[in-house]
C-alpha cells in the first residue's frame, strides 16, 4: 500500500513535469540543434571531405549527451525551488504527503523527464544516422541504459544543491560540476599519483565528485565497440542509485526542518 | 474533539545581531467541529506564521498544534483539510483541469473520484470553460477559483484559508462568502485569516484576534451584535488600546451587581 501510495504521487509529479517541459518547447529547441548538428557535420561529405563516419557519430550524440545534461540540470534545479517561489508548495505540502515523499517524487520528475527528452533525441539522431547508412551496433542501446542511470546521479545531486543554494547558484554549480565532471576527477587523479597522504586525504573527495563521464558510452559506441558486460552495467545502475539515494538524503536534512 | 488545538505555541525567526523576533508567543486557543472562526489581526501580527505552523510549513520552537487531535507533525493530520493561500501562482504550463488532478493524486483519491470532482469543482468556482487553457493566461482572480477548487477537492472537514479573498472582485468575495456557507451547512469547519473585517462580521461564528503574536481577544459574533457599533470599531479598539473594550464593560457591569 506504501508503495502504491509512493507511486501515485511520484506519478503525479513525473506528468506534471512532462507536461511542462513539453509546453516549454525547450525540447523542440534542443531536437532542431541534435539534427542541425548531425546536419552540418554531414555536411562536410558535400565539399568532397569522405570517412566521416566516426565524426558524424560523435558529433550526433555527443550533442545529445551534453543537450540532456543541461536539461536535466535546468529542470533538476527547478523542482523545489519554483514551487517555492510560486507559493505552489503550500498546497502541495498541505496534502497528506510527507516532506521526504515531496523530495522523491520531485527527483522522479526531474529524472524521468531527462530520461525522455534524452531517448527522444537519441532516438532522432539514431533515425538520421540510419538514413545516412551510418548504424551505431547493439551497444547503443547500452548507451540508452547507462546514460539513463547516470541521470539518477545528476538530478539527486542538483535537487540537493537546489535545497542549499539559491536557485541561480544550484543552476550554475550544477552546471559546472555536470560538464566539468571528467577534468575534475582528471585532475584528482593526477595529483591523487604525487604522495600517499595525498591519496588518503582525496580518495573520499574522488569518491564523492561527480563521476558523470562513469556513464558515458558515447566514444565506445562511435568506435563501434561490442557491448559491455552486464554485470558492469549491473554495477553501474547500484552505483548510480546509492548516489543518487546519498544525495537526496542530503537534501532531505536540510529541507526536513525547513521553514517555507 | 476539537478540529484545531493549539497550546502554548511558540514560533521565532532569527534576526541577525539581535533577539528572535517571536512572531507567535504562547499562542492557545481551538476551534470547534463546524465553527466558521476568523483569524484577525494587523499586517504582521503573526497571523500567517500561526497558520504556518498550524500547517507545517514552519516548525514551531516550542508548544503544540493538532488537527482533529492529530499533532501537526504527522503527514496524515493534513488528510482531512483543505488549504488555500493568500496567493498562488500554480504552475503556468498546466491546465486547471490537470492542477485539480496532479493535487487529487496526492491526497490519494482515485481517479474515478477526481474526475468526478474535478468535473463539479470547475462548474462550481465558473472555471469550467477554462478547464483546458494553461493557467498562464488566466487572471489572479480565477487562479485563485482554482486553488479554491483544490482546496475543496477532498471534501475536506477543515477548512484554512489565509487572506484569501484579498485578490479576489467584488463578486468572487460573494461567492466565496457563499460558498462558506454551503461549507459549513455541510458540517466543514472554516477557520481562515483575514483583513476584511466587514467579511468576517458577516460569515463567522466566532473571531480569534491576535496581536504581536498574542492573542488578545477571542468573541462570538453574537456578543458583539448590539455592544459594539461594528466589528471594525471593536478591533481598532481593541488594537489601540490593548485592552478588549467588552471585556472592561463585563468587569463594570460584574462590579455594579
Amino acid at each position: 500500500m506504501t508503495l502504491a501510495r509512493d507511486m501515485q504521487i511520484c506519478r503525479a509529479f513525473v506528468i506534471a513535469a512532462l507536461l511542462e517541459t513539453v509546453r516549454r518547447r525547450e525540447v523542440y529547441v534542443l531536437l532542431a540543434l541534435s539534427v542541425l548538428m548531425v546536419a552540418a557535420a554531414y555536411s562536410f561529405t558535400f565539399f568532397g571531405v569522405h570517412g566521416l563516419e566516426l565524426f558524424v557519430k560523435d558529433m550526433g550524440f555527443s550533442s545529445v549527451g551534453l543537450f540532456a545534461s543541461v536539461l536535466g540540470v535546468a529542470v533538476a534545479a527547478r523542482q523545489l525551488p519554483e514551487e517555492i517561489q510560486r507559493r505552489t508548495i503550500y498546497p502541495l505540502l498541505a496534502r497528506p504527503i510527507t516532506r521526504w515523499q515531496l523530495l522523491v517524487g520531485k527527483f522522479a520528475a526531474a529524472w524521468i523527464t531527462c530520461v525522455v527528452t534524452f531517448v527522444t533525441l537519441s532516438l532522432v539522431v539514431l533515425l538520421l544516422l540510419l538514413a545516412l547508412r551510418m548504424p551505431p551496433g547493439w551497444i547503443f542501446l547500452q548507451y540508452l541504459l547507462v546514460r539513463s542511470l547516470g541521470f539518477l546521479w545528476l538530478c539527486g545531486f542538483v535537487i540537493c544543491l537546489s535545497t542549499y543554494l539559491s536557485p541561480a547558484g544550484a543552476l550554475t554549480v550544477g552546471m559546472l560540476l555536470t560538464l566539468g565532471a571528467g577534468v575534475f576527477t582528471r585532475t584528482l587523479m593526477f595529483v591523487d599519483g604525487t604522495s600517499p597522504v595525498m591519496k588518503v586525504l582525496l580518495t573520499p573527495v574522488y569518491a564523492f565528485l561527480p563521476q558523470y563521464s562513469l556513464f558515458d558510452l558515447t566514444k565506445k559506441m562511435v568506435y563501434g565497440w561490442e557491448p559491455i558486460h552486464p554485470l558492469a552495467i549491473a554495477g553501474l545502475a547500484l552505483y548510480g542509485a546509492a548516489i543518487a539515494f546519498f544525495w537526496l538524503r542530503i537534501a532531505w536534512l536540510r529541507f526536513r526542518r525547513q521553514a517555507i | 474533539m476539537d478540529a484545531i488545538r493549539i497550546e502554548k505555541l511558540v514560533v521565532t525567526y532569527p534576526r541577525p545581531g539581535t533577539s528572535p523576533l517571536r512572531a507567535v508567543d504562547n499562542l492557545s486557543f481551538d476551534v470547534a467541529q463546524g465553527e466558521i472562526v476568523g483569524f484577525l489581526g494587523v499586517n504582521g501580527a503573526g497571523k500567517t506564521s500561526t497558520i504556518k505552523a498550524l500547517m507545517g510549513f514552519q516548525p514551531a520552537n516550542s508548544g503544540s498544534a493538532s488537527i482533529f487531535g492529530e499533532p501537526v507533525d504527522a503527514a496524515t493530520s493534513r488528510g482531512q483539510v483543505g488549504f488555500l493561500p493568500e496567493t498562488a501562482l500554480y504552475s503556468p504550463f498546466l491546465t486547471p483541469a490537470e492542477t485539480l488532478w496532479m493535487h487529487g493524486e496526492l491526497h490519494g483519491l482515485d481517479r474515478t473520484t477526481i474526475r468526478e470532482r474535478v468535473q463539479d469543482l470547475l462548474q462550481t468556482v465558473g472555471l469550467a470553460d477554462k478547464a483546458r487553457v494553461q493557467n498562464r493566461t488566466l487572471s489572479k482572480g480565477m487562479l485563485q477559483r482554482v486553488g479554491i477548487a483544490q482546496a475543496l477537492l477532498a471534501r475536506p472537514r477543515l477548512l484554512v484559508l489565509d487572506e484569501v479573498s484579498s485578490g479576489l472582485d467584488p463578486l468572487g468575495r460573494r461567492d466565496l462568502r457563499n460558498l462558506l456557507r454551503a461549507q459549513r451547512d455541510d458540517g466543514v469547519t472554516v477557520f481562515f485569516s483575514s483583513h476584511q473585517l466587514t467579511e468576517a462580521e458577516t460569515i463567522c461564528d466566532r473571531i480569534l484576534v491576535i496581536h504581536q503574536g498574542r492573542l488578545v481577544a477571542g468573541r462570538r459574533i453574537e456578543e458583539l451584535r448590539g455592544r459594539v457599533p461594528s466589528l471594525e470599531s471593536f478591533f481598532v479598539t481593541l488594537i489601540e488600546t490593548g485592552v478588549d473594550p467588552l471585556a472592561v464593560v463585563d468587569r463594570q457591569v460584574q462590579a455594579l451587581v
